[in-house]
């Protein structure tokens, strides 16, 4: 009676866990460590996943892909235990290039069992900016030290000419490479866990067991979806219009048949020179991202969910862009897809879906140098509100769907750099009307406490916000302003980067969540 | 003076033990409104007699059953200018990542919107005023405090960690204006950064004041006459504290219940094996981790779906219990049926384990009580495996009224050959009371990276604690490799007599617990010296071959035990061993 493929998928996304926290409580990145922007997985020696970390369901599709792209090209029959192989590269199955995947395999005795594998958001890896994110980059190219699926050390360490070419082009090499080894750490720790679990039914007997494991959670997932109607379903979405930049807009068809979910993103806009393009990792986070929200709380959440998924996506676009184009500022095609899929869904399984959420968030960062000459930065990511429904109101100033960043408080940004924040409040009245109001999104005001402060404040949803579901209404979109010392007032747009002087304040407000039925 | 008194008050017993350096006795009293009676009730049954108590302590989980409830207390909240919805915002994550709905486990039901007053008034981030407290304001929320005459107030202000004196101003203003007020300060209760927390940690202490502080009163009304020992509380670590530290840390009292019972489990640990631990009673059934021989404790932790910024055992509650109702749906079992509904107990009693009139078929039994040792065991494999514990590594010890009529059934659910029974499992909060230590606690901030730490500087620090605490057993370092990492914990039984020391303990936490080596120079933020007092209990009375009734059930000082076909007990001094038997 006890449920022993359960069992092992629990004990094996403990360890998937266990590499998670020493990522978050170890890696000198501050973006990983306040915005927990890693993540780890297990996989099979074929290259499915066998347990993920719960972690930012941004990153959901970033590792399977790495791991495919470094298994074809060093097949599983030749790895050796103690190999460690890395990439970073977004078009072998990467997101951005600051993200670096490490995959290890994992031996129990002579036998290829299982493989370790870990992302983590780098401080910087190159390009033409500190923090390798560069806004203007229009290519590849400019972005940072681009790595190929590579052998990357032997016997259980970094081959020292690899780490030497990645210090190099590093700004903090220190940091970079002892992240690295953090990974390192993360992975082994996974290893002996693994090799005790296959101790206890063999090799061959915890393959087989990890096989059965994918088989169940994929015929869950089939029976779960083969109760959906066929579709197909639509939803569409995109990017606040840019000037100078052509449409970023995501368009999706949604079809259930022979128990699998395809996705088809055809119609979405050719890709860009900006960085705002995503790779095939986006539209596989999102997807991956959806078909868990179809699941049961307590579903088998592996790789074998996604043999149900199948991706269409078109060459050279804003979903699914090709070299060399620009990836850096993914983030936000990610949701705009992740709404046009939900939105889709939600036409699929009405009765358990809300209102679109806000659909975007806010990443602001304020850095200078202070009177002693130091170096102070902080970034903080400010969330929107929840939809409204389907059987109540939605969340106020909450992460959702593939976000799940914490915000900042007062006392950790004041203490950080010359900023105050004056107010930190629920924007009232943001969240769309409707028999269910959307959640509100947040007003934060900050004050400049010196000179010379530089702010810069990317959000989406300014211009197009968040559709209504079912006579729903729509919520009340972004803005930012700025009131200057002296009076003067600013509205500013999407991405905007400004310096700040002492008394200058900057009102940042996020948009809400639509609203359900008719009010 | 040599006889101690333990009394757990549950949602529907209150269990009394009582001991000498003779034996040991128990009760159990039904509970009801008037805690007074019921303590009187469970003092006249076991017969004390006030001047020969030496101590007595007591934990209850009535403020931790309204806090699942979701129930206000009427609290208000003085908050700083511009940051009323502190709560309401809480830290913007949510629940569950694949829920489609975003739900916050911010406790905004802590303080109505109605409740919370701005206050004019500011302090930087070092501390230091930018503009005075705002006297309108104060006037016009100790009016609003008087309309809707709310029992407890908290008081959070930014920065209030760093300087006081604001919300010291504030609580004199209080006290003037309602004497006996209950004021609970954010920098007296949890003097550390972020707000969000701060607020919480007051709030909740504002809360539990407004609920608990009546029955608490209640309970010493309740004492015998003469009782002019010592009365202790069971704070959430599974330790005791004076009464006194109630004013100060009314959360003590929040989860101390689940923490006692936890305690028992740890003392039928015993060694520095690890065990998991499950206390199941007639509404929830809590698990911890015992390692050491201590229920392992965390500083940050969600407790009954509030995140609570106070060290307390790490414990998970799952709502199973013998009470608890059955909905049967589409063959499966699950635990939150309605109100006519047959319960867990109701398929213990049809299965003989529990006495009274059968309701239930044999098989529709044996069906609803595997499915809750099913679910109870897959609760503690989620449980371990969250904490990188294997579960099938490590030892389990059932207990509570309902647990050890189904340990067993946990154990071969959960892959076990063995289970253990802690003594008197059916008063296991009153137990684990008795067991407890008794803590004197002192701590130090330092904040500060360890390159600026001089040997002299520490040894000062470590001289204050120890004059503080008489002498230090354990010291408890809070470090991280950078000041802006997350904290480890680093507990030392040997004072370091130098900062070097203190750099390679904290290289041996990071290689224990990560495989790396410290990303940082290191970084001190905080020592906590303790020293704990246990008292003796007199040891369980051994028995090689406890008698089994027909029915399968064995007796222990308190409840019974029920040992399957195919299973062998014996017991130590601390604990009943149940083991299958191999063919």
């Amino acid at each position: 009676m006890s449920d022993d493929l359960k069992i092992l998928q629990l004990r094996l996304d403990g360890l998937a866990e266990t590499m998670q926290q020493t990522l978050l409580r170890c890696a000198v990145s501050p973006v990983v460590r306040e915005g927990a922007d890693a993540s780890c997985a297990l996989f099979s020696s074929a290259g499915e996943v066998l347990a993920l970390a719960e972690a930012i369901p941004l990153l959901l599709g970033a590792l399977p892909g790495s791991v495919g792209a470094i298994l074809e090209a060093y097949p599983a029959e030749g790895m050796q235990p103690g190999d460690i192989y890395l990439t970073n590269d977004p078009f072998s199955g990467g997101t951005h290039l600051p993200d670096i995947a490490v995959v290890q395999p994992i031996f129990a005795g002579d036998t290829l069992v299982a493989l370790s594998a870990s992302l983590l958001h780098h401080q910087d890896i190159g390009s033409t900016r500190a923090g390798s994110v560069p806004p203007d980059a229009t290519e590849i190219f400019h972005e940072g030290l681009r790595l190929p699926p590579i052998l990357a050390g032997r016997d259980g360490a970094f081959d020292p000419a690899i780490l030497r070419l990645i210090r190099a082009s590093s700004r903090v090499p220190d940091v970079v490479t002892g992240d690295l080894e953090t990974q390192l750490a993360a992975g082994f720790r996974a290893a002996s866990g693994v090799a005790r679990l296959a101790d206890e039914r063999g090799a061959a007997g915890f393959v087989s067991a990890c096989n059965a494991m994918l088989a169940r959670a994929e015929a869950e997932t089939r029976a779960r979806l083969a109760g959906l109607p066929a579709g197909p379903f639509h939803g569409a979405d995109a990017l606040d219009p840019v000037p100078g930049l052509g449409p970023c807009a995501a368009e999706v068809a949604v079809k259930f048949q022979d128990g699998g979910m395809i996705a088809d993103f055809h119609g979405s806009s050719r890709q860009v020179a900006a960085p705002v393009n995503c790779v095939r990792s986006g539209p596989l986070s999102a997807s991956f991202y959806g078909l868990l929200t179809l699941l049961d709380d307590d579903a088998l959440r592996n790789g074998g969910v996604l043999r149900c998924l199948e991706l269409r996506l078109p060459e050279a676009s804003v979903v699914n862009a090709s070299p060399p184009a620009a990836v850096n500022a993914r983030m936000n095609m990610v949701r705009c897809i992740t709404s046009a899929l939900l939105q889709a869904l939600s036409q699929a399984d009405g009765a358990r879906m809300p209102a679109p959420n806000s659909g975007m968030s806010f990443v602001i960062a304020f850095s200078g140098t202070d009177a002693t000459g130091q170096r102070f930065l902080s970034t903080e990511i400010v969330a929107g509100g929840a939809g409204g429904g389907p059987d109540a109101d939605g969340a106020p100033a909450i992460s959702t769907d593939v976000g799940n960043a914490m915000n900042i408080s007062a006392e950790a940004l004041e203490a950080s750099v010359p900023m105050r924040l004056v107010s930190a409040e629920v924007r009232r009245g943001s969240g769309g009307s409707g028999r269910f109001k959307g959640g509100d999104g947040v007003r934060r005001t900050y004050e400049a406490l010196a000179d010379g402060i530089a702010a810069s404040i990317r959000g989406e949803r300014f211009a197009r916000v968040a559709q209504g579901a079912h006579g729903g209404g729509a919520p009340k979109g972004s803005a930012v302003t700025v009131l200057r010392a002296d009076g003067a007032r600013e509205e500013l747009t999407a991405r905007s980067a400004i310096t700040l002087n002492k008394g200058d304040r900057v009102v940042v407000e996020s948009s809400g969540g639509a609203g359900f039925g008719a009010p | 003076m040599s006889t101690h008194l333990a009394v757990d008050f549950g949602a529907s017993f209150a269990d009394f033990v009582a001991w000498d350096g003779q034996g040991l006795c128990s009760c159990k009293v039904p509970t009801g409104p008037d805690i007074a009676a019921v303590t009187r009730q469970g003092v006249a049954a076991l017969g004390l007699a006030g001047p020969a108590l030496e101590t007595v302590r007591m934990v209850t989980t009535a403020p931790l059953n309204a806090l699942l409830d979701r129930a206000g207390a009427g609290v208000a909240l003085l908050t700083t200018r511009g940051f009323a919805d502190t709560l309401r915002l809480g830290r913007q994550n949510r629940v569950s990542l694949y829920d489609p709905v975003a739900r916050s486990p911010a406790p905004s039901f802590l303080v109505e919107p109605d409740d919370i007053h701005e206050i004019g008034g500011r302090n930087d981030a070092s501390g230091a005023e930018v503009t005075p407290l705002d006297a309108g304001d104060i006037d016009a929320a100790i009016a609003a405090i008087r309309a809707r005459g709310n029992p407890a107030v908290a008081v959070c202000l930014l920065f209030s960690h760093l300087a006081p004196a604001h919300e010291l101003a504030l609580a004199e203003r209080l006290r003037a204006a309602f004497p006996g007020l209950a004021i609970s300060l954010s920098h007296v209760v949890d003097p550390a950064p972020r707000e969000y927390d701060r607020t919480v940690s007051a709030a909740l202490d504002a809360w539990v004041a407004a609920r608990a502080t009546a029955d608490l009163a209640a309970f010493r009304a309740g004492l015998p006459d003469g009782f002019a020992g010592d009365l202790l509380l069971g704070e959430g670590r599974g330790v005791l504290v004076p009464e006194g530290s109630f004013a100060r840390q009314r959360a003590v009292l929040l989860t101390g219940a689940p923490a006692a019972a936890a305690r028992a489990g740890a003392a039928a640990v015993g060694g520095t094996q690890d065990a998991l631990v499950i206390d199941i009673g007639s509404q929830s059934a809590d698990i911890a981790l015992v390692r050491g021989g201590d229920p392992v404790a965390v500083d940050y932790g969600r407790y009954a779906g509030v995140d609570i910024r106070a060290p307390m055992v790490d414990m998970v509650s799952v709502p199973l219990g013998g009470a608890r109702r059955v909905r049967v749906e589409a063959g499966a079992v699950t635990f939150d049926g309605e109100a006519d509904a047959p319960t867990l107990d109701d398929a213990l009693t049809a299965l003989g384990r529990l006495p009274g009139p059968m309701s239930l078929a044999r098989a529709e039994a044996q069906q609803i009580v595997s499915a809750a040792a099913a679910q109870l065991a897959m609760a503690l494999i989620r449980f371990a495996t969250r904490r990188n514990v294997d579960p099938a590594r490590t030892g389990l010890y059932v207990m509570g009224g309902t647990g050890p009529l189904i340990a067993t059934e946990i154990a071969t659910a959960m892959g076990l050959g063995a289970v253990t029974v802690p003594r008197a499992p059916a008063v296991a909060g009153a137990m684990g009371l008795a067991m407890a230590p008794r803590r004197t606690e002192a701590t130090a901030r330092v904040d500060r990276a360890l390159d600026d730490l001089t040997d002299a500087a520490l040894a000062d620090q470590l001289d204050r604690l120890d004059a503080e605490v008489g002498w230090a057993q354990v010291l408890t370092l809070t470090l991280s490799a950078r000041a802006q990492m997350h904290p480890v914990q680093l507990a030392l039984t040997a004072r370091p007599g130098t900062v070097a020391e203190v750099r390679a303990a904290l290289s041996r936490a990071y290689a224990d617990q990560f495989g790396v080596a410290p990303p940082g120079p290191g970084h001190l933020f905080a020592i906590r010296a303790h020293r704990d007092a246990r008292t003796a209990l007199p040891p369980l009375a051994r028995r090689d071959a406890p008698k089994r009734d027909a029915l399968g059930l064995v007796a222990t000082e308190a409840g019974a035990i029920h040992l399957p076909d195919g299973w062998r007990i014996a017991e130590d001094t601390a604990a009943h061993v149940l083991t299958k038997v191999t063919l």
